[in-house]
């Protein structure tokens, strides 16, 4: 086989030595919080200019790949995403951590991201070229519909309590109108702060959000902060095993939306894991607890995400189209080495492509082992670490997150305002998640819906332009299910079982 | 004497030493930082990379790249008169945003022309006009025909409003009298992606783009005076008849009141780098064209852009 001969050239010293640095570097800068997988990268693209091509690219992929999983960790550990995509791994891995099960969320999440990384990238050996197709089938109404559909996922994620869920959302899409408007190059309520015209950043705005309250619900309980496991010193990796094989199709589902999201051009991990994580809640049986510390929520989470990482390299290595944000860092550093991307890059350079892949495979699996050995020592560290000494440390590190994406203490400002306000309506029981959605999700679904409207009215055909693709209806029919099918089936099992009571 | 004592006139001495032994030729001494207001991935971010490749094996110090994206470039440039003016504290600035935008949105820029003050102009990238390999217009002639056929109905994408892809779409269309529709995205990658998918009719973009997106766009024309040897085929405005040139240039920049000594070094140090035959020719082939105009003429430089562009950002801020 063509591609065994090529990723055999993957398997020299050196290349897995660069692949396994990569994956270590990617993982520990994933774990800090705020630290997402686009800065990373951006910080370890000078590291690749030493290097030549295709290791540089494997170097790259490596940390990308290492860094969505490594939010995992301070996800689970602390309750503080370490990047946007593990947000949800948040609201089940946590819970459980608590419970004295951290070291089994732990593993779940490390076979879990190892699976949908091994997954995303087997779909972008043997079915790039078609694949990357889909990613234009993206316009700008389809990116409108998509982004409400991720805003409905509010809806499905705050089930109990709908209407607090989507005051939050609301709240997130206000902020998200802060700064210059991209389409119209309106400013808007920026009352002349400078620190504001850019927008509310991103990751400070989810440190904040996210990662402030957990940090101030330290201080403010007594309590200790993770339960002791029952089994100190074990992974409970057949456990975890076992756990995983019994959500398989789970597991399937998230691999699936994960890849497909990754090949859908600047959506992303975030979305990816978010859009899995409904789907896994909305397919829970009866008996399972999603939010308070199901396996579930954590698989679909880590399998998502890291799928995204294969199939995003589908649309960025054929068409020249990032697939994800981080896609982006790396069509950049492909330009400086000189790499000509795009379909002739499959004809002309299949050597780089499949040493490359091959090295993003070994590495991937490599991710198990490492990733099991390091969750077993961080989860013994956290667990034991008096609260005394964790506080000062998360809020350390919450800081340094937030100011060195940008170097701007600016950034640090707005996160400690954020932080302050979600713990606060926090009280009040008004979540914090649907404020990040609507923040990440608005500025997408207004240029959207704006650019559509602009080429509808340039056309005089602005029904077609927003219902006229097969994309367009699909996202509709998903948006109306999320919206109505969560209340509909509550309705239908609640009258089975009154029939059951019946008979 | 007293240990204190002691410990505060050796650190005395070695602080002047440190000072004696350092002549002022010696720029950079320590890791220098540039500011970029785009992302990593972009013509921007990657404009300043190539720079950053070499940066320490000539100079001996690396750069450091901050990408702070946002507001289109201003939310970078709105910070520069907050930056130590010692020559470590760079911007990447880009022409003619940087004209546009104050003129456009005012007060609420949050900087102004005056705040930009350009060391070394290093390179230029002309703007094209370029459809997907798909699409039915084969030729400019195509285009411009569709253009007079139905007005305003052809949609063309660009990079944000009111910056360097507006201004080209607005004087083209100017000088061939005709009118269309312009549809601004968040930056040059999503500009093209939905040109790919058929959204847009066509995009005002970079030359860059026509490197990156080989086979899968087809550019038909481009705003300068001459050919490039990049793209020997590819027609200027000027040669078929409509005298516009239009591109978007790069400069190293200081904060305002720096003083020229130190502006000096920083020119002399980047042109070094840039004027590196390796670095030369990553660029070119990247499609960004080799240029140098250090300090003091990166003044006057400034000064000519200004002018040049006013007429254009009062239009377009309409």
């Amino acid at each position: 086989m063509e591609f065994l001969a090529y990723a055999g050239a993957a398997t020299s010293p050196t290349i897995l030595a660069i692949a396994v640095a990569g994956l270590i570097i990617g993982i520990v800068l994933g774990a800090l919080p705020g630290l997402s997988s686009t800065f990373s990268c951006a910080v370890m693209l000078p590291v690749s200019f030493s290097m030549d091509p295709t290791t540089g690219l494997i170097f790259l992929g490596t940390v990308y790949m290492g860094s969505t999983y490594g939010g995992s960790f301070a996800a689970i550990l602390v309750g503080t995403p370490g990047t946007p995509q593990s947000i949800t791994t948040t609201f089940d891995g946590f819970p459980m951590a608590k419970r004295g099960d951290g070291g089994l969320a732990l593993s779940i999440a490390c076979i879990s991201s190892v699976f949908g990384g091994i997954f995303g990238i087997i779909v972008f050996l043997w079915l790039a070229p078609p694949m990357a197709k889909f990613a234009l089938l993206f316009g700008p109404a389809e990116y409108f519909w998509l982004a409400l559909f991720g805003l409905t996922i509010i809806a499905s994620l705050s089930e109990g309590n709908l209407i607090k869920g989507l005051v939050s959302g609301f709240l997130g899409l206000a902020l998200s109108q802060i700064g210059v408007s991209v389409v119209s190059g309106d400013m808007r309520f920026t009352y002349e702060n400078t620190a504001l015209i850019g927008g509310i950043p991103i990751i400070p705005a989810t440190i904040g959000l996210l990662c402030m309250p957990v940090a101030i619900d330290l201080i403010a309980n007594v309590t200790h902060h993770l339960e002791a496991p029952m089994h100190a010193r074990s992974t409970r990796f057949k456990e975890s095993v076992a756990a995983i094989w019994a959500r398989k199709l789970n597991l399937l589902r998230s691999s699936v939306i994960g890849t497909v999201i990754g090949i859908i051009p600047a959506a992303g991990g975030a979305i990816a894991s978010l859009v899995a994580y409904a789907e896994a809640s909305r397919a829970a049986k009866p008996d399972d607890r999603y939010g308070e510390g199901d396996p579930g929520g954590v698989i679909a989470s880590e399998t998502a995400n890291n799928a995204t990482v294969g199939s995003g390299l589908i649309p960025t290595f054929v068409l020249g189209i990032p697939g994800t944000p981080t896609d982006a860092v790396i069509l950049g550093a492909m330009m400086v080495h000189g790499v000509q991307i795009g379909p002739r890059m499959f004809s002309e350079h299949i050597d780089i492509v499949y040493t490359f892949v091959g090295g993003m495979l070994l590495a991937t699996v490599l991710m198990l082992p490492i990733g099991l050995l390091l969750g077993r020592y961080i989860y013994m560290a956290v667990v034991k670490m008096p609260k005394t000494y964790l506080v000062p440390m998360v809020t350390l590190m919450l800081l340094i997150g937030a100011f060195a994406i940008q170097n701007s203490y600016d950034d640090i400002v707005i996160m400690f305002c954020l932080g302050v306000l979600a713990w606060a309506i926090g009280r009040f029981g008004y979540p914090a998640a649907p404020v990040v959605l609507g923040l990440l999700l608005g500025p997408i679904a207004e240029q959207g819906y704006a650019q559509a409207l602009m080429i509808g009215r340039a056309k005089q055909d602005v029904g077609g332009i927003f219902f006229g693709s097969t994309v367009s209806m699909v996202l509709i029919s998903c948006i109306v299910a999320s919206i109505f099918l969560p209340p509909l089936l509550r309705k239908i099992s609640t009258l089975q079982t009154k029939g059951m009571r019946n008979v | 004497m007293k240990f204190p004592t002691v410990l505060f006139l050796s650190a005395v001495v070695t602080l002047v030493s440190l000072e004696a032994t350092a002549p002022a030729y010696a720029y950079p001494d320590k890791p220098v930082q540039l500011v970029v207001g785009f992302g990593p991935g972009g013509p921007t971010g990657i404009a300043a990379r190539f720079m950053q490749k070499r940066f320490e094996d000539i100079t001996g110090q690396s750069l450091n790249i901050v990408n702070k994206p946002g507001a289109g470039g201003a939310k970078a440039w709105s910070q520069i008169t907050k930056d130590k003016k010692d020559g470590y504290e760079l911007t990447l600035l880009n022409f003619p945003h940087t004209v546009l935008q104050p003129i456009a949105r005012g007060k609420n820029a949050g900087y102004t022309y005056d705040d930009i003050q350009p060391v070394l102009y290093y390179t230029s990238v002309p703007q094209v006009v370029a459809v997907r390999a798909e699409s039915p217009f084969k030729t400019f002639e195509d285009l411009l025909a569709a253009m007079k056929a139905s007005p305003g109905k052809i949609t063309f994408g660009g990079a944000g409003i009111g910056g360097s892809n507006h201004s080209a779409f607005y004087k083209f269309n100017k000088a061939a009298g005709v009118t269309g529709a312009y549809v601004p995205f968040k930056d040059s990658s999503s500009t093209i992606t939905a040109l790919k998918s058929g959204a847009t009719d066509a995009v005002w973009t970079f030359t860059t783009q026509g490197v990156k997106d080989g086979d899968s766009i087809r550019m038909l024309a481009m705003a300068a005076d001459t050919r490039i040897a990049l793209f020997p085929e590819l027609r200027t405005l000027t040669e078929l008849g409509y005298p516009v040139i239009d591109m978007a240039w790069w400069a190293i920049g200081v904060p305002p009141g720096t003083p020229d000594d130190i502006r000096k070094q920083v020119s002399d140090t980047f042109e070094k780098v840039v004027m590196n035959p390796e670095v030369k020719s990553d660029m070119e082939k990247g499609g960004y064209l080799p240029l140098v105009i250090p300090f003091p003429e990166s003044i006057t430089y400034k000064a000519k852009l200004g002018d040049d562009y006013s007429a254009v950002g009062k239009a377009l801020a309409k």
